[in-house]
């Protein structure tokens, strides 16, 4: 069905909005919640809540796009419940390793003790990506969106390991500098 | 934690990014016999290419690894540190460009021969190191003995 159609669903207070996003999207969801929890029960109830998130949301929310708008909901989602999990040493998953990859990208600058407000960092973060080349954003995106192995984002553009993670290790080296000069403080 | 603020703002990144980015997810759940179909013909290929080789007695290559972008210059290698400069220091010395390339999975044996970068890209000298302009940034090469 039209993502059209399924929004207007839930704005008519149809249930089967809810059967419709999840014929068209669960693999989706559940793609980007089990990369954060590596566990396929956690991942199906946070996709589960997702669709309820979406049903209390729309209406008033109209998204233009249907899948990163669930996508963005079933990734706080899982976020949340991995921090839940790590406070109980039972997380998993690509997470910590993305963390400490991004730990690289942390701008050096410390001289100023005011910290940059988070609707700042988004903005200069979405420049950032906007302006990298589109084989560079994709793979980025691919590995800090939505949490992908590295060998998995190999496969997928037929490229090899190494030539992702040197794109990953460049774009990061990127990341900092452009940090540092926009005076990002974190 | 720092590294979590940044993790956090890509997530609010334009949808247009996610989008553009999104994996095949049709892929992920794979019919069983689809699966073992697919596993199966490899298995067919991989006996038809190894076991004529076998008997022939014929010396195989090496076979390819992943490496790391490296270059070739002044008769020696050098590897990629992964240090990166936005814009080209007053030091870099011109030295020429990448006239041949090898494929990823090989280490450049000729004078302004790499791996990675496309031929045409611009080689300077800087200090012992070496950088080339690729992609609008000007990346650091080392030479390889002095590299961990």
């Amino acid at each position: 069905m039209d993502d059209c159609k399924i929004v207007d669903l839930y704005w008519a207070r149809s249930e089967s909005a809810i059967a419709e996003t999840s014929s068209k999207y669960s693999k989706y969801c559940t793609y980007i919640s089990y990369n954060i929890l590596r566990n396929k029960e956690d991942a199906d109830e946070c996709v589960n809540d997702t669709y309820l998130c979406a049903w209390k949301a729309m209406p008033p929310q109209r998204p233009s796009l249907l899948s990163t708008f669930l996508g963005k909901i079933t990734r706080n989602l899982s976020l949340n419940k991995y921090k839940h999990y790590t406070a109980e040493k039972r997380g998993a998953g690509q997470i910590e390793i993305a963390l400490s990859e991004l730990e690289n990208c942390i701008p050096s600058n410390t001289n100023i003790e005011q910290t940059t407000d988070e609707i700042l960092l988004v903005e200069v973060i979405n420049n950032f990506v906007s302006a990298l080349p589109k084989e560079s954003r994709i793979v980025f995106v691919r590995r800090y969106w939505y949490l992908s192995e590295i060998k998995e984002i190999a496969e997928q553009y037929g490229m090899s390991e190494s030539k992702v993670k040197s794109i990953l290790f460049r774009t990061r080296n990127r990341l900092k500098l452009y940090l540092e000069k926009e005076g990002i403080i974190l | 934690m720092k590294s979590e603020m940044i993790l956090n703002a890509i997530g609010q990144i334009d949808d247009s990014f996610i989008e553009e980015a999104a994996p095949k997810v049709n892929t992920i759940k794979k019919r069983g016999w689809v699966k073992w179909g697919a596993i199966a013909a490899c298995a067919v290929l991989m006996l038809s290419i190894f076991i004529p080789k076998l008997f022939t007695n014929i010396e195989d290559k090496p076979t390819p690894g992943d490496l790391r972008p490296m270059i070739f210059v002044n008769d020696t290698l050098y590897l990629d540190t992964g240090k990166v400069y936005q814009h080209k220091l007053d030091n870099f010395i011109y030295i020429g460009e990448v006239t041949s390339v090898v494929s990823e999975n090989e280490e450049p044996a000729e004078n302004f021969q790499a791996n990675y970068v496309s031929v045409g890209s611009e080689v300077y000298q800087y200090g012992e190191n070496i950088i080339i302009f690729v992609n609008d940034i000007y990346s650091e090469y080392q030479k390889a003995e002095e590299t961990p």
